[in-house]
């Protein structure tokens, strides 16, 4: 682990296929973090991992992360789900579950709590989130969440125990909100 | 856009039934208050910060000698201003967007601290006029909000309290219409003449039953909590500040509207706040007692104008 | 400035009440029927309160634009106006009063609590309060007022909501204070709901000894259930005349 600030640039390994976390950005093979942090790389499987470990306090929506949201509202066919208190809140389909038809969709009503993948991030539109797994479409353990208490944790600690199977655990946090 | 904080049904449900088996998610008791803590500054008069568990306020004193109001010639002037700005949390927003919630909660909060100091007269504005009609003291206590855990009532009336208390104006001569005021190194700066301490208590109310028995019904076992933080202010149905001084006074009551109460519930809140009131006054009291005693060592006053001569 | 006596050693207050009496209370329903859906007029001695109700509409006059409503109960919007004539001391006040913005939030966090909220979701409901004299009394009679009109538009309430004044001459309580009175006395103004002993709202502003809150509050008490049986009473005689008309 070394520490980086935004400005500096190190090249990825090249032949293997490298997967990006937070706070990086890339052209070509070259690599610059966004923020000041650790950089951490790590190898999963047949791809690395490089993300850089920053104490940032404001979540950001990205593609695929797992989130807890509360519901602020619905329009359309989308529920609004707030991700951060004071943050533009995110879009979930009424049919983002798995199996969901116009009959047979979950009701979710203001303040539940949901427990979703970010699906999509794109500047010029809202967040959107799904309740599947989107290589199955199977259920994941996505969904309503009930009963329990939500615990407000750092996005780090959050991060840690994501990517820490043995981590202790003192409250069961299913992800970072 | 106004917003709010999105509390979900998960927390709402945990938080009231915890209360409702009389625990809080802090691990105090009901009407159990935060530590409150107290620093005042060492270097000048008349600046504290309080803060009680993460909630955070700074009060500033000042005073500058101006022309007293027209229509009360013998009075001094007293101000509080109390600007709530996103410093201290972004549910509040800087400038007043009237009709929206979070500028209510900001009225009634600079109300009732108005109220609680100033009304109650805890200053002794006669003491502030220099020469009546034409020069007077002007104190002004300026509250900066740092961080927002809930209560913002109770925390501002201890800081604006401990801050006029700690303040000390340079003491002055009237020489027929001129007024000669003397450097710190002269003479000794005088306190204000503080006539007691108001200190403001602020209950909330929770109901473990729907609106229709709280209304109606007979059970009276609406749950009352003192000092809430952030998420139990959210989510409270109601809250009563009483303001109240050592000499068991009741200074102010406010209960607007919210959640219906017993009466006698009321009075014991109030018989909670007087037994509470002692030992706050008391801590105040410590604070300044011992910071007026750092500062009054004759040793070294006397060797400060020594070495100002010397030079 | 001579000194009023305002509580003779007979037991006689400045305008020759009893310590417990209340001030003549007159009010009347459904005063404007062509302006609004519900109005009333309350008079407590010299102090006289219109109160004009319009709703529940979809959308308020008054709201600030932007305001959304709210599908859990509707969204209250209440304006105070009170004259420069209305008053002893014409004082012209300015628009941002804080003490009647106080008012006004407290008033309608007191109605929020009582009227039926699951019946009014996403709803407006616009209150107007005229103060045409007022001498003393001013949240009392609001509250009165507004408790009167809103049953006049027929909007459902748990129950009423009746307010008095209350005052401490030396060791004596004295109920519905006029404006001599409040001026130099401190006093305790108490909402209670319905015939319990409930109290909805209760505002003092001034010094008052602590043991003696209890007997205030007490006095306090009855003189709101003596209230809401008058208001109760012409509520019934404004509902009996409606059914002979029709």
């Amino acid at each position: 682990m070394s520490i980086v600030i935004p400005g500096d640039q190190f090249t990825l390994e090249t032949g293997s296929e490298v997967v990006l976390g937070p706070n990086l950005q890339t052209s070509d093979s070259t690599a610059s973090p966004t923020t000041a942090g650790y950089l951490v790389q790590t190898q999963a499987g047949s791809s690395s991992l490089a993300y850089v470990e920053a104490d940032s306090k404001r979540y950001m929506p990205a593609a695929q992360d797992f989130v807890v949201g509360t519901i602020v509202g619905s329009f359309g066919e989308f529920y609004r789900v707030s991700l951060t208190n004071f943050s533009t809140p995110a879009v979930l389909g009424f049919y983002a579950f798995p199996n969901a038809s116009k009959k047979n969709r979950p009701r979710l009503k203001t303040g539940d709590l949901v427990y979703a993948r970010v699906a999509s991030v794109d500047p010029d539109l809202d967040v959107e989130l799904e309740c599947f797994d989107a290589t199955t479409g199977k259920e994941g353990g996505f969904g309503h969440l009930e009963g329990g208490f939500l615990f407000e944790v750092r996005l780090a600690y959050a991060r840690y125990l994501l990517r820490h199977q043995d981590a202790p655990t003192p409250y069961k946090t299913p992800s970072n909100v | 856009m106004v917003r709010d904080y999105d509390i979900s049904n998960n927390e709402k449900q945990f938080v009231l039934a915890a209360l409702e088996q009389n625990i809080r998610l802090d691990g105090r008791k009901l009407l159990q208050m935060r530590d409150v803590h107290i620093s005042v500054s060492r270097d000048e008069y008349g600046y504290a910060e309080v803060s009680l568990g993460k909630t955070k306020v700074a009060c500033r004193v000042t005073a500058e000698i101006t022309k007293p109001y027209e229509d009360r010639p013998f009075d001094g002037i007293f101000q509080i201003s109390t600007d709530i700005s996103p410093i201290c949390s972004p549910f509040f927003e800087s400038g007043l967007t009237t009709g929206s919630k979070q500028s209510n909660d900001e009225i009634l909060i600079s109300r009732l601290i108005e109220k609680a100091v100033r009304r109650s007269g805890a200053l002794d504005l006669e003491s502030l006029c220099i020469i009546a009609g034409s020069k007077c003291w002007a104190v002004r206590a300026d509250l900066q909000f740092l961080n927002y855990d809930g209560n913002f009532i109770d925390i501002s009336s201890i800081a604006v309290m401990v801050a006029l208390l700690h303040f000390r104006k340079p003491d002055m001569e009237i020489d027929g219409n001129n007024v000669i005021l003397f450097d710190e190194d002269q003479r000794n700066p005088v306190p204000l003449s503080i006539l007691h301490i108001p200190l403001c208590f602020t209950f909330q109310f929770y109901n473990p039953n729907d609106d229709e028995e709280n209304i109606k019904g007979n059970l009276n076992n609406e749950l009352i909590l003192l000092d809430a933080n952030l998420l139990e202010e959210r989510l409270s149905l109601g809250s009563m500040t009483l303001t109240i001084n050592k000499n068991k006074e009741l200074c102010q009551m406010v209960k607007c509207g919210g959640l219906n109460i017993d009466a006698s519930m009321i009075m014991n809140c109030c018989q909670h706040a007087s037994n509470l009131v002692d030992d706050l006054t008391r801590k105040i009291n410590d604070v300044i007692k011992k910071d007026s005693e750092l500062r009054k060592n004759p040793v070294e006053k006397e060797l400060q104008v020594v070495n100002q001569r010397e030079t | 400035m001579s000194r009023l006596e305002l509580y003779s050693p007979e037991g006689l207050r400045v305008d020759g009440r009893r310590w417990n009496e209340l001030r003549r209370f007159e009010c009347q329903i459904n005063t404007h029927p062509n302006a609004a859906d519900g109005s009333s007029y309350v008079q407590q001695g010299n102090s006289k309160v219109l109160c004009l109700v319009k709703g529940p509409m979809e959308h308020g006059a008054n709201l600030a634009a932007g305001t959304k409503l709210d599908p859990n109960g509707p969204v209250l919007s209440l304006n105070i106006n009170y004259p420069p004539f209305a008053s002893n001391e014409r004082k012209k006040r300015p628009k941002n009063d804080r003490r009647l913005q106080e008012i006004s939030i407290i008033l309608k966090r007191c109605f929020m609590k009582t009227i039926v909220l699951k019946n009014y979701s996403r709803t407006a409901i616009d209150i107007n309060l005229t103060v045409l004299a007022m001498d003393g009394g001013l949240l009392a009679c609001f509250c009165n007022a507004i408790t009167l009109a809103l049953i006049d538009a027929g909007i459902s309430l748990y129950d009423y909501v009746s307010a008095v004044s209350v005052g401490l001459y030396d060791q004596t309580p004295l109920l519905d204070m006029n404006a001599l009175e409040e001026n130099d006395l401190s006093f305790v103004t108490i909402g209670v709901v319905g015939d319990s002993d409930k109290l909805n709202l209760t505002l003092c502003e001034d010094k008052l000894p602590l043991d003696k809150l209890e007997r205030l509050i007490s006095l306090g008490i009855e003189g709101c259930h003596r209230l809401k049986e008058l208001m109760d009473l012409q509520v019934r005689v404004a509902g009996g005349q409606l059914q002979e008309r029709q």
